[in-house]
C-alpha cells in the first residue's frame, strides 16, 4: 500500500467516526511495533493517531491533524524522521540495557552499606 | 648507572579487545544548533557531535584515533576492554546525583495558618481573610508535627514557614521554633529556618527573633508598582510600598543576603521581561526567580483570565534571560534562580536542594508539609491540591508516625508515578538526568499522576528551558559560560579562575 493512501480502520465507515488527514504505512522488519508506538506517542501533541495490523507484517498508521494550519507533508515528513531517531534510540536501549542496570544496582548497593564509624 | 629508560609502545597499554562498550546515553537535536547531536550519559555528562560522529559513535565503529572518541571515553561515554572500573565510577557518579534519597525527607514546611490580608488573584493556596482564626494551626498539632518531623531520619532539616501569610501567625512560629531548638540539644540535627512572607508584618520584636535564629526570608515581588499592585491587591492598594518597606527593615535587622524575592507572572506579566528584571536590580537584588503560574488554588479558578501557556511562558522567559545576560555583560551582577537550579543539575554531579525537580519526585520523599488542621501532605502542592477537593496526596495526620506516612496510600501513588526513568516520553529523553517528575502537578492539571508527556506542561516548559540552555552551551560564548559558571558556583564572574570557566 502507498505510504499516503487514505484508509480507515476496518470496522470505522469512511469518513465518519475518524476521518484521517494522511496515512503511513510502516514495515515491522525495520521499525518494530514498540518504536512505532513511540513515535506515535510523541506525535499526539499535534495529531490523532489511530493503528491497524497490515499484511505482509506491517503497520498502518492514520493521522487526523488536531490544528487545521498544520502542513500534513511536514508532519509526515517529520514523522518519518522521528521513526529513524526512536529505532536508534531502541537499538542503544537494547545494547546498554545490562550496563544500566548494573550502574544502578551498585549505585544503589554501596549506598545501603553503612559509613565506617568515625575515629 | 643503568641506561635510558625504555617505555613499553602506547599500543600495550591500550585494550586488546576489538571495539568498544557504549555507556547507556539518550540524545536529541536541539533547534538553533544545526549539524549537531546533544548526547547525554545515564549520569549527566554531556557532549555535541556532529551527525557523522554520532552516527558512527551510535553504531559502534567511532575510530578511537578521533578526539571525539577521547572527549567520549574521557566523559564515560564509551569504555573499553574489561570495563568494570568505568562501571563503578559511573556508578559513583549515579549515586552522588541521587544522593538526596538517603536521608528521607528534609523540608518540613509547617502551614502556620491559612488567614491572609492580600486577595492575590493567583493565590495557589486557597487562603482565608485575615480575622478566621480557626484556620490557624493548634498549639497541640505544632507539638505532634515537630515530634513527626524529628523521626525523620535526616542530619539536616530545613523548617519553613508558610501560609496564608504566616506571620499574623507569629506566636505559633515562636512556639515551634523554640520546641524545635529545646528538643535539638538532644537530637543535634543542622537546622535552618525559612519562611515565605509578604513581610508586611514583621515589626521590631519579629525581626530580633528572625535574626536571632538565622531566618532564611523570601517574599513575593512582582515586578514595578503598578504590576505588582495589579498582581497582588490588598485594602488602601499599597503592597508595593509595604513590600519595599519590609524589604529595607528585613535586610537592616538581618543583612542583604536573607532575603530573596521570587515573582509570579501572570499574563500581563508576561509583556514586561526587561522591566521586572529592571526592577530586581534596582532594589539591589542578586537573583530574580521567574516563575511561571501555579494551576492550584484560586490560581486555577483565574487561569481563564490570567493564564497562558507555555508556548507563550518560553518566548517570554528566552527575552529575560538574554535581558540577564546582558546585564552581566555590561558588569550587573544578577541571576535567574531557576535556571541557576538547572544549570547546577547539567554542569555539576551534585543534587540542588530544590525539591520539585526531582526523580523519584521530591514529594513525600523530599519534603513533608503539616498543614493548620493537622494534615500531613507530601508536598505544598499536595496540600493545594487538597484545599481543591482532591485528598489523594493526603499521606496522614500529626499523630501518625513516620514509618506509617512512608506506608500510606499517598506514598505508594508518588512512588508509582514519580519516578521519571520509567514514565513514557521521559525514558527516552536526553534531558532527563537533569529534570524530574511531578505527579502532583499532573494530577492538578490532568486528573492523573503519570501525564500525557506529548501536552504535559511541565514537559513543554522544562523541554523547551533545556533548549535554550544547551542552544547557549553550544554557541560556549565565552562571557556567557563564565556567567552560567558563577551561577552554579555562586561566585562573581570576577573571581573565577580562567581555567574553571572554560
Amino acid at each position: 500500500m502507498p505510504a499516503s493512501a487514505v484508509t480507515q480502520p476496518s470496522d470505522v465507515p469512511r469518513g465518519t467516526a475518524f476521518p484521517f488527514d494522511f496515512t503511513v504505512s510502516v514495515d515491522t522488519a525495520i521499525f518494530p511495533r514498540e518504536v512505532v508506538l513511540r513515535t506515535c506517542y510523541a506525535f499526539t501533541d499535534r495529531c490523532h493517531c489511530w493503528l491497524e495490523s497490515e499484511e505482509g507484517a506491517r503497520i498502518l498508521v492514520g493521522f487526523r491533524l488536531k490544528a487545521s494550519s498544520a502542513d500534513p507533508d511536514a508532519i509526515r515528513g517529520e514523522f518519518g524522521n522521528a521513526l529513524i531517531d526512536f529505532g536508534l534510540r531502541a537499538s542503544i536501549e537494547e545494547k546498554t540495557r545490562a550496563v544500566r542496570e548494573a550502574i544502578v544496582s551498585a549505585a544503589l548497593a554501596e549506598a545501603s552499606v553503612p559509613a565506617p564509624a568515625k575515629r | 648507572m643503568a641506561g635510558r629508560l625504555s617505555f613499553a609502545p602506547l599500543a600495550d597499554f591500550q585494550s586488546k579487545e576489538p571495539g568498544y562498550q557504549p555507556m547507556p546515553f539518550r540524545f536529541a537535536r536541539i533547534p538553533g544548533v544545526d549539524g549537531k547531536v546533544l548526547v547525554t550519559s545515564e549520569v549527566g555528562e554531556f557532549e555535541f557531535l556532529d551527525e557523522v560522529d554520532f552516527m558512527a559513535f551510535a553504531a559502534g565503529t567511532l575510530s578511537p584515533a578521533t578526539d571525539t572518541y577521547a572527549d567520549l571515553q574521557g566523559k564515560h561515554f564509551l569504555a573499553e576492554g574489561d570495563y568494570s572500573s568505568t562501571l563503578r565510577m559511573v556508578a559513583a557518579k549515579y549515586r552522588t546525583r541521587k544522593s538526596f534519597l538517603k536521608g528521607g525527607p528534609a523540608l518540613h514546611v509547617f502551614v502556620v495558618t491559612l488567614r491572609c490580608d492580600h486577595s492575590c488573584r493567583y493565590c495557589q493556596v486557597s487562603r482565608q481573610t485575615a480575622d478566621q482564626a480557626r484556620f490557624d494551626m493548634s498549639a497541640e498539632t505544632a507539638a505532634a508535627a515537630i515530634d513527626l518531623m524529628f523521626q525523620t531520619p535526616s542530619p539536616s532539616l530545613t523548617v519553613e514557614f508558610q501560609g496564608g501569610e504566616p506571620l499574623l501567625a507569629f506566636p505559633r512560629i515562636r512556639q515551634i521554633v523554640e520546641a524545635i531548638e529545646e528538643r535539638n540539644l538532644v537530637e543535634g540535627r543542622a537546622i535552618t529556618y525559612s519562611m515565605t512572607s509578604t513581610l508586611h508584618q514583621a515589626d521590631g520584636e519579629v525581626l530580633e527573633f528572625l535574626r536571632r535564629h538565622d531566618f532564611q526570608l523570601s517574599t513575593s515581588l512582582d515586578g514595578p508598582e503598578a504590576l505588582h499592585d495589579a498582581n497582588r491587591p490588598r485594602p488602601g492598594r499599597e503592597s508595593h510600598r509595604r513590600t519595599l518597606d519590609g524589604i529595607g527593615r528585613v535586610r537592616e535587622a538581618l543583612g542583604e543576603r536573607s532575603l530573596s524575592a521570587l515573582t509570579t507572572l501572570t499574563r500581563e506579566s508576561l509583556k514586561y521581561p526587561e522591566a521586572i528584571v529592571d526592577e530586581y536590580v534596582r532594589l539591589g537584588f542578586p537573583s530574580i526567580f521567574l516563575r511561571p503560574l501555579s494551576p492550584f488554588g484560586f490560581a486555577a479558578k483565574a487561569a481563564q483570565r490570567i493564564g497562558y501557556g507555555m508556548e507563550e511562558f518560553l518566548p517570554f522567559y528566552e527575552r529575560a534571560l538574554a535581558y540577564i545576560l546582558e546585564l552581566n555583560r555590561m558588569g550587573v551582577a544578577i541571576q535567574e534562580a531557576y535556571t541557576g537550579f538547572l544549570l547546577s543539575h547539567i554542569l555539576t554531579p551534585f543534587p540542588t536542594g530544590y525539591v520539585d525537580l526531582r526523580s523519584p519526585t521530591g514529594a513525600g520523599l523530599g519534603a513533608r508539609v503539616y498543614n493548620y488542621d493537622g494534615g500531613v501532605y507530601a508536598s505544598d502542592e499536595g496540600r493545594m491540591l487538597a484545599e481543591m477537593g482532591d485528598h489523594s496526596l493526603r499521606l496522614g495526620t500529626v499523630h501518625d508516625s513516620h514509618a506509617d506516612l512512608m506506608r500510606s496510600e499517598g506514598m505508594q501513588l508518588l512512588l508509582a508515578t514519580g519516578v521519571a526513568e520509567a514514565l513514557p516520553g521521559c525514558s527516552d529523553c536526553a534531558f532527563l538526568p537533569y529534570c524530574g517528575a511531578d505527579p502532583v502537578f499532573n494530577l492538578a492539571r490532568e486528573g492523573d499522576p503519570v501525564g500525557h508527556r506529548p501536552t504535559n506542561a511541565h514537559c513543554v516548559k522544562h523541554t523547551g528551558l533545556f533548549r535554550i540552555l544547551f542552544r547557549y552551551l553550544a554557541e560556549a560564548d565565552p562571557h556567557v559560560v563564565r556567567t552560567f559558571t558563577s551561577w552554579v558556583t555562586q561566585r562573581p564572574v570576577r573571581r573565577l579562575p580562567d581555567a574553571e570557566a572554560a
